[in-house]
Parts: C-alpha cells; sequence; structure tokens
C-alpha cells in the first residue's frame, strides 16, 4: 500500500515535471507547424483558401508533369556551387587562418568577413548589381581598363552563384571560425610530434575531427542559399536564372490569376526537399560541442604560419576587399553620387537630408527597432526555454526533446515569403485577431528567428556540465535559485549573441514583413523595398549605411562577447 | 510510465491548441462555400455608407450630390444633394481614419501626397500602405473572405480591377461623387467598355513612351515610330518590361498587338531584349548607359531621372500605349465614407495638377495645364491603346509565347 501511493506521488511529480516542456513542445509546434499545415492545406484545393473550391491532388501531379522539376534542380546545382566554394574558402581556408593560427589581424578579419550576414540582402543585391553590371558595373571598368576584359556579369547564373557565395563565405566563417578556436591543439600537437607537416596535420587530424560542425555548417548553408531571395529575383530572374523562391513569388506575383495552390503545393515541396538536410545538420551540428570540448579541458593555441604570415595576411586582405569592401563602398558611394552610378552628375549630401527628414522612413526604422528588440527577446525566452529542455531535461521523454529540437529548427525549412503565406492565411482565418497587427507580425519574427536563436542557446547549454547545476542543488538551492545563480552567469553572453542575432535576423527581414506589415507601419526592409521600387537608389544607400552602423556594432558586441565567452569558460576549466 | 503520461499531456494540449487556432483557422478557410464574399458580406453587414463596416450595398444614392469638400466648390458637381453630400463628409470626419493599400508600390508619388493633403484639409489620417499591384488584391481577397476588413481603399490598374471585379468579387460600387462628373469623356468611355465604371474610379492615365540614353543614341536617332525600335543596331541594347506578366509591358504588348500586329511583336522578341520586372531600376540602368532604349517606358518615372544628363523621352508614333490607374472600396470597409471621400478628392484640381506635374495624364483635362511644358506634349501624345482586362489570361500566354526563348 505505502508502496503503491509512493509510485501514485512519484507519477504525480512526474507529470507536473513533464507539463512545462510539453505544453512547450505544443506552442512551438502550433507556432511552427500551423503556417506550413495551412500551406499543405492550400495546396490541395483548386482554388486559394478562403475562396470556394473543393480539394484536389492535381496540383500535385501538376508540379510532378511540369518543368518545376528543372527549376529545383536548377536551384540545387546553384546552391551547391556556391557553398560548396563558401565551404572551401570560409569554412575552412579562412576558418582556419583566423581561427587557428597566427595570423596578424585576425580577429578583425573575422568581424569584418562575416559583416555580409548584418547587413540586408537586398542591399548586398543592390551594391553588386552595381559593382557587376556588364559595361558600366564599376568592377568591370577597372577589369576592362586594366586587364582588357570584364570579370562579372552579374546578371547571370555565374552572378547569382558569386553572391550566394559571398553570403556563403561569411556564414560558413563565422560558424566555423570558433570551432576551428575552441579545437583541442593537443590534438594537434600529437600530429606533429608524430612528423606530420602543419597541411597533413589540417587534412588529416583538424578537418577530419571537425567534419560533424563543418558538415553541418555546410548543410545549414546549403539550406540558406537554398531558399535565397532577394539576389536571385534582382539578379537572376532576368537573366532566366531559376530558383526555387523566385519561382514561388512567380506564381503569386506574375500569373493571371495567382496561382496560389501550386505556389503552395511547391513550398510544401521545398519544405519537403530541405527536410532531410535539415534533420541530417541538426543531427550533426547537435552533437558538436561533445566531440572536442570536454568536460576534461582542453588546450588552445595558435598555430604559427611561419614564412607563410604575409601571403596569408594577403590572401584576407583579397577576402575582405572583394567580399566586404567592394559592396559596402558602392553602398556609400551611391549614397552621396546625385545620381547612382552617373559621376558626372555630382556629389551631394542632399539624399541624407531627404532621408533624416522622411517620417516615414524614420518610422519604419523605429518600427523595426522596436519590434526587433521585442521579437528578439521573445524568440530568447522561448529558444532558451527549448535549450534548457533539449539540453537539460533529463527526466524529460527523448522524442519529446527530439521533437523539440526538430520543431525548432523547422522554420528553416520554409522559405520567408512562403512562411509568410503561411502566416497570412493562418492570421485570418484564425479567431484570434492577429491579422495585421504588430503582435501577427511578431509572432511570425519569433518563429523566424527561432532556428538560430535555438541553436546558439542549445549550444552554450551544452558545454556546460550538468554536474554544475547538480552541485547547486545538493548545496540546497532550488531549481530557480540554480538557473538564476548558477546557469544564466554562465551562458549570458552566448544569451546576448543569441538576441544580437535574432534582432539582426528581424532588422534585415524582408519576405516574411512584406506580406504581414500592419497599414501604416512600415518596417525598414519594406521601406527599402518601397524606395527600391521607385528608383530612388540612392536614398536606399543612404538608409543601407544608417542601417548599416548598429549592424557594425552588432558584430562588434557579437565579437566580443563570444571571445569573453571563451576567456571565461578557460579560466574555469 | 514516463512516456505514458507525457503523451497524454501532448494529446490534451495539442487538441486544445490546434483545435483552436489551426483548425479554426482552416474550419474558416474553407468555409467560403459557393456565395461570393460580396455578397456574403452583404447579408452579413449593415448597408449604409454611413456606418462601419459597409458594404456592397451601401446606397450610393444618399450620399451622391453636390460636394461640400473644399475643391469641389470650385468645380463642377454631380446631381444630388449638397446636404447628403455634407453628411457624407461629416461621418467621414468622424470616422476619422482611412487604410490604403497603394498597388501602385508607390510609384505614383500624387497617392502619398494626396494622402497628407487630405488628411491636413480633412483631419482624416490616412495610413498608406504600398504594396504590388497583386498582393493588394490577395490582401482584401483574403480580408474580404475572412471577414476582417482592413483596407478601406486599393488602388489598381484595369487589369486588376477587372479581376477584382468579375472574379474575386471584393470590390463594391462606389456610387455618385461630386467630382466624377469632371471624369474626361474619353476615360469613362475607357472604363465603361470594360464594365468598370461602377466598381472602380479612375484618377489618372499612365502613358508609355520610350526612354533613350544620349550617349549612346546620337540626336536624331531615335525611334521616332514604334517600327524604328526593331531596327538591328538596337538588337542587344533594349531593356524591356517584362510582358509575360501584370504591368506597363504587358500593358504595351496588348496595345501593340492590337495596332501594330503580332508580327511586330515576334521582331521585336527577335531584337533579344533584356527582360526585366523591375521598371524603376531599369530606367537607372538606361541612365547609366547598360541599355540604350527602355520599351516600354512609364512617364510617371521620368520624375526619378529627369534631372539625369543622359537620358531622354521619345514618344514614337503612331502613339502612346496607356493604363487608367485606379481605385476601388472593398466590399467591407471599416470607414466608408471616408473612402469615398478620398476618391472625390484624387479627382480635386489639387491633386490632379500634382499628377500632371508628375508626368502622369489627369483625368480631369484642364489639369493637363499644370504639367511642365516639357511633359504636356508627350502626355498629350494620342493614345495607341491599352489591355484588354477580359482577355489578359489569352494575351499572356500569347506574350509567354513569343517571349520566351
Amino acid at each position: 500500500m505505502a508502496i503503491a501511493d509512493i509510485m501514485r506521488q512519484s507519477r504525480r511529480r512526474t507529470s507536473t515535471v513533464l507539463t512545462g516542456p510539453v505544453l512547450l513542445l505544443v506552442i512551438v509546434a502550433v507556432l511552427t507547424v500551423s503556417p506550413v499545415l495551412l500551406l499543405a492545406y492550400g495546396g490541395l484545393r483548386d482554388a486559394p483558401i478562403g475562396a470556394p473550391g473543393n480539394l484536389t491532388l492535381d496540383n500535385i501531379s501538376r508540379l510532378v508533369l511540369s518543368s518545376a522539376w528543372l527549376v529545383i534542380l536548377e536551384t540545387a546545382v546553384i546552391s551547391a556551387s556556391a557553398v560548396i566554394g563558401g565551404f572551401l574558402v570560409g569554412g575552412v581556408a579562412l576558418a582556419w587562418l583566423v581561427g587557428r593560427t597566427n595570423l596578424p589581424g585576425a580577429s578583425f578579419f573575422e568581424a569584418v568577413l562575416t559583416l555580409p550576414l548584418y547587413i540586408p540582402p537586398i542591399m548586398m543585391a543592390v551594391a553588386w548589381a552595381m559593382l557587376g553590371a556588364p559595361r558600366v558595373g564599376l568592377l568591370n571598368v577597372i577589369s576592362r581598363e586594366t586587364l582588357g576584359f570584364e570579370v562579372l556579369d552579374v546578371y547571370s547564373h555565374t552572378g547569382v552563384i558569386w553572391y550566394l557565395l559571398v553570403f556563403s563565405v561569411a556564414f560558413q566563417l563565422s560558424f566555423a571560425a570558433s570551432a576551428f578556436r575552441t579545437f583541442d591543439a593537443s590534438l594537434e600537437e600529437a600530429g606533429r610530434v608524430s612528423g606530420a607537416r602543419p597541411f597533413r596535420v589540417l587534412v588529416r587530424i583538424v578537418v577530419p575531427l571537425l567534419f560533424p560542425i563543418l558538415s553541418g555548417v555546410f548543410l545549414y548553408s546549403l539550406v540558406r542559399s537554398f531558399e535565397a531571395f532577394e539576389g536571385p529575383l534582382l539578379l537572376g530572374a532576368q537573366a532566366g536564372v531559376d530558383m526555387i523562391s523566385v519561382e514561388i513569388y512567380d506564381l503569386v506575383q506574375n500569373r493571371l490569376p495567382p496561382d496560389y495552390p501550386m505556389a503552395s503545393i511547391m513550398g510544401v515541396f521545398s519544405v519537403l526537399i530541405v527536410l532531410p538536410l535539415t534533420w541530417y545538420q541538426w543531427h550533426v551540428l547537435g552533437r558538436r560541442s561533445f566531440t572536442v570540448l570536454g568536460a576534461r579541458g582542453y588546450k588552445s593555441g595558435s598555430y604559427d604560419l611561419g614564412v607563410w604570415k604575409i601571403p596569408a595576411f594577403l590572401l584576407c586582405v583579397l577576402a575582405t576587399v572583394l567580399v566586404v569592401f567592394l559592396p559596402i563602398s558602392q553602398l556609400v558611394l551611391g549614397s552621396f553620387t546625385r545620381f547612382f552610378g552617373v559621376f558626372e552628375a555630382g556629389f551631394t549630401l542632399d539624399h541624407y537630408s531627404s532621408v533624416l527628414h522622411n517620417g516615414q522612413l524614420l518610422r519604419a526604422l523605429r518600427n523595426s527597432a522596436v519590434l526587433g528588440t521585442i521579437g528578439a527577446t521573445l524568440a530568447l525566452l522561448l529558444s532558451g526555454l527549448v535549450a534548457y529542455v533539449i539540453a537539460r531535461g533529463r527526466t524529460v521523454p527523448r522524442w519529446v526533446r527530439i521533437t523539440l529540437n526538430f520543431l525548432s529548427w523547422l522554420p528553416l525549412t520554409v522559405p520567408g515569403i512562403v512562411l509568410a503565406l503561411g502566416f497570412l492565411w493562418l492570421y485570418a482565418f484564425a479567431p484570434i485577431p492577429l491579422y495585421a497587427t504588430r503582435v501577427g507580425l511578431v509572432i511570425a519574427y519569433v518563429v523566424l528567428v527561432l532556428p538560430l536563436a535555438a541553436r546558439a542557446m542549445v549550444g552554450s547549454l551544452s558545454q556546460i556540465s550538468a554536474d554544475i547545476e547538480e552541485a547547486g542543488r545538493v548545496a540546497g538551492s532550488g531549481w530557480l535559485r540554480t538557473v538564476v545563480t548558477i546557469l544564466i552567469p554562465l551562458i549570458w553572453p552566448s544569451a546576448m549573441v543569441a538576441w544580437i542575432l535574432a534582432f539582426v535576423g528581424i532588422f534585415r527581414d524582408l519576405s516574411t514583413s512584406v506580406l504581414l506589415v500592419p497599414p501604416g507601419q512600415p518596417v525598414f526592409s519594406t521601406a527599402l523595398l518601397e524606395l527600391w521600387g521607385v528608383g530612388k537608389i540612392e536614398e536606399v544607400c543612404v538608409l543601407s549605411v544608417l542601417a548599416m552602423l548598429p549592424m557594425v556594432v552588432a558584430r562588434y558586441l557579437v565579437g566580443r562577447l563570444q571571445g569573453y565567452e571563451m576567456r571565461m569558460r578557460s579560466t574555469s576549466r | 510510465m514516463d512516456r505514458l503520461l507525457s503523451r497524454r499531456d501532448v494529446l490534451r494540449y495539442s487538441a486544445f491548441s490546434f483545435v483552436t487556432l489551426g483548425a479554426s483557422a482552416l474550419l474558416s478557410a474553407c468555409g467560403g462555400g459557393s456565395e461570393s464574399p460580396t455578397q456574403e458580406a452583404a447579408a452579413q453587414t449593415t448597408p449604409t455608407p454611413t456606418e462601419a463596416p459597409a458594404t456592397a450595398a451601401a446606397s450610393p444614392t444618399e450620399s451622391a450630390s453636390p460636394s461640400a469638400s473644399p475643391e469641389a466648390e470650385s468645380s463642377p458637381t454631380a446631381s444630388g444633394s449638397t446636404a447628403a453630400w455634407d453628411e457624407v463628409v461629416a461621418q467621414a470626419k468622424e470616422e476619422g481614419q482611412l487604410v490604403l493599400y497603394d498597388g501602385h508600390g508607390g510609384a505614383i508619388p500624387t497617392i502619398g501626397y494626396a494622402a497628407e493633403q487630405f488628411q491636413s484639409e480633412y483631419g482624416i489620417q490616412v495610413d498608406v500602405s504600398a504594396m504590388r499591384a497583386s498582393e493588394g488584391q490577395e490582401r482584401v481577397r483574403v480580408e474580404q473572405q475572412a471577414g476582417q476588413p482592413v483596407a478601406d481603399l486599393v488602388t489598381i490598374g484595369s487589369t486588376q480591377a477587372w479581376l477584382m471585379i468579375n472574379q474575386d468579387k471584393t470590390v463594391q460600387p462606389i456610387g455618385d461623387l461630386p467630382n466624377l462628373s469632371r471624369v474626361s469623356q474619353e476615360v469613362m468611355a475607357q472604363a465603361e467598355g470594360f464594365g468598370l465604371t461602377e466598381h472602380a474610379v479612375f484618377e489618372a492615365i499612365q502613358v508609355y513612351g520610350v526612354l533613350v540614353n544620349t550617349r549612346l543614341v546620337p540626336e536624331g536617332e531615335e525611334p521616332k515610330t514604334w517600327q524604328d525600335v526593331l531596327d538591328p543596331k538596337w538588337s542587344g541594347q533594349i531593356v524591356m518590361d517584362d510582358p509575360r506578366a501584370i504591368g506597363g509591358g504587358f500593358v504595351f504588348f496588348s496595345a501593340a498587338l492590337v495596332a501594330l500586329g503580332e508580327d511586330f511583336l515576334r521582331n521585336l522578341a527577335a531584337q533579344k531584349p533584356v527582360l526585366t520586372r523591375n521598371i524603376a531600376d531599369s530606367a537607372n540602368r538606361v541612365a547609366r548607359g547598360e541599355f540604350a532604349l527602355m520599351i516600354p517606358f512609364a512617364l510617371g518615372l521620368f520624375p526619378q531621372v529627369k534631372d539625369v544628363p543622359t537620358v531622354k523621352v521619345v514618344m514614337p508614333e503612331p502613339g502612346a500605349p496607356f493604363v487608367l490607374q485606379g481605385i476601388s472600396i472593398p466590399a467591407q470597409v471599416r470607414h466608408p465614407n471616408a473612402a469615398r471621400l478620398f476618391i472625390d478628392y484624387l479627382l480635386s484640381d489639387k491633386v490632379q495638377e500634382h499628377l500632371a506635374a508628375n508626368y502622369l495624364r489627369p483625368v480631369v483635362d484642364s489639369a493637363l495645364d499644370a504639367a511642365p511644358p516639357e511633359a504636356r506634349d508627350l502626355l498629350s501624345a494620342p493614345l495607341l491603346g491599352t489591355s484588354d482586362p477580359p482577355r489578359s489570361e489569352e494575351r499572356l500566354a500569347l506574350a509567354a509565347e513569343i517571349f520566351t526563348d
């Protein structure tokens, strides 16, 4: 009888302990799955959602029988080309140089080379459209004068690949550099002691050991390139470069009547294609910290480049000029020209004055700042809870943790414009008044940045031994006190990084905002698009330059926080 | 045991959440039935223009009257009573707010100007959301189907207007307006021809010509007729608004198909023009010297580049393709009187002259005098033709066939 009571109590306790995680799972599921479900439903109808119509499988057969597969194949080839290049340059070469060697100015190069991640893609597309335009692009003018030929036609497959490559280099470098930096130096030393040359050590020891994280980052980058929208639209569409996100946009924007069912089913297929990649990438990234950051401590160290220091330095300078300096210079220059690209028209500050006196633009900047702050904070809270359950929920059934982890990745598989369409329909027909409200927009933002924030938080929590928390509890602290006094002081730098990345992600988002912004409440990206749409490129440049300053500060803070966290953990070990 | 308990919890919470949110959304979404949203809306809401939300059944006769608006005092007025229109104005001020989806994507600066002026004259706040035409159409469709009206007005071209009236059935009759009688007979006849007059008011005419880079095209060698653009010397030198999608390129395609024939279009395609859907950027690219010609060039874009020393506009013979730019009221709206007052305001001298000053042909003929001298001739060019909304689908298919490699 007594044993039965104890068992009953135990069940009750377990049930209570599980309520939180399960509730969290349901919230995350509703947030991430609902728009996709609605999208799938839209793809199985012969009319747009809301319009009279019937369920049908015709859209699937239309998709299968159409040339959409070629679009998907083309998207895959373009994305893979860019990402492989990005992997070799950013994920391995540059990441190793800035993360593992005594390269002069390594921190500077790392910070600058990852700057494109903080700049709205549409700005980079505008900049490259200027630089690589046939005949008149600055890069082509210079190369024609000096080399006798034009180096880049940005309105081509090569142009789109180059545009994606720039982001891929920045993205892979940002993840891989920290992996190289935290790699245990004693493993390299063992290789060198055995007589292996540095290149052999890199290829035979370092890269294989970092393979899980490098491959994860590679796949993550591939997914992002697969879903890229702004660059392919601006640079690729006119050259017949078919990317899946642009094709979906085309179905909605340019068909008569708009083909929402087909766009929906294509969006669902896009999700299904990306899903296995995301699953694998989640799988390998989820294990990242357990291979080289053991609790027994590790030894960090810099590899001496010796005579290769200067060539390596010049390589980084070249990469910095190509990836960052040229496009940003073009934007800055454009902001001062009276007419973008026509230098003989003269230079002026009028565009700055115009932007700074434009109430609508300033309101857009303010809205983005406010919504970004709220969205990033909510995303951080949600991802913190998600990460805690995933990394710390030993009493939570494994399938709950796996599902939660997977769902927190799910939005990554959905192209932004497709996600926005799902949310638009969801809000319009949901019983809760979210349609055309800032609350609705913030919710979509939270979902949008959840994968990024959750990844950062899971990574951070996974690197902290559970023993530390348990020691606190043994000492008599409750759960809340343990979290507040022990865990948060250890993870706050990562939390801040996650917050900044989420904020930047929201600030630079266009594809989700464009369908969900409430009337009269523009945000930065939609204001940028509007200016671009009416040809005020000079003001686009001004706005870009103004927005870039806080983004540079954000990048600086991320670097400082990551450095601080590393030092803190090294000290604690 | 853990697994059993947690799964039960999952089911409980899932059932609650999905049923209340996701499932409700789906059920609401598929509960459209066969009634049109306009009809449903009309059945659900009170059909008076002075109460919100108003519907298609809003009685236009109550408010069709001489104007009490500042502009109407100095202009001819429509039939009806001044008192009734005064009531519309009073109710509009009481409504105090207006949401406008600008389907011109902000490309007609006069919409923003009119919103500011209207706000300052009547004290009615106007929230303008610039978006692409199809986005405006879809937002209105979703809002009307869901019974969550946000937009009180949507600006659209004639093809989009035809779709919203005949296919989506998401707009309501506008009724008579004091300034409606000022609209030129030419425009009214055009709108009447497509059956658009009841549900849309057209405030401007976008006229299309050719933008020329003066560095690449010597004086005197500009195209003087549309046939001139078929000269082999322009091969690879033309950037063209994509005719395979709704927009200026398609308007040009439709007009040229009727006026110049299918062979003209096939020969134009043989010139290998670069097709693009970003018309504002295309104008800049011509100015920078990437292309010699932009076809068709919406004159409304000219203020963007008119100070650049490298471009000019020419209007080839026999005339200019054009499209009517209009505005409609969705079937259900929250501010019906303010919406009608704003539409009337668009036909005022102040707004019409602003249009002319910005290279858009006003629908009130007298306002053309306000156009800059260099623009007046261009805007006064004979009209070549426009799109044929009921045949748009068929012509888009033809455009795709001709202009796709």
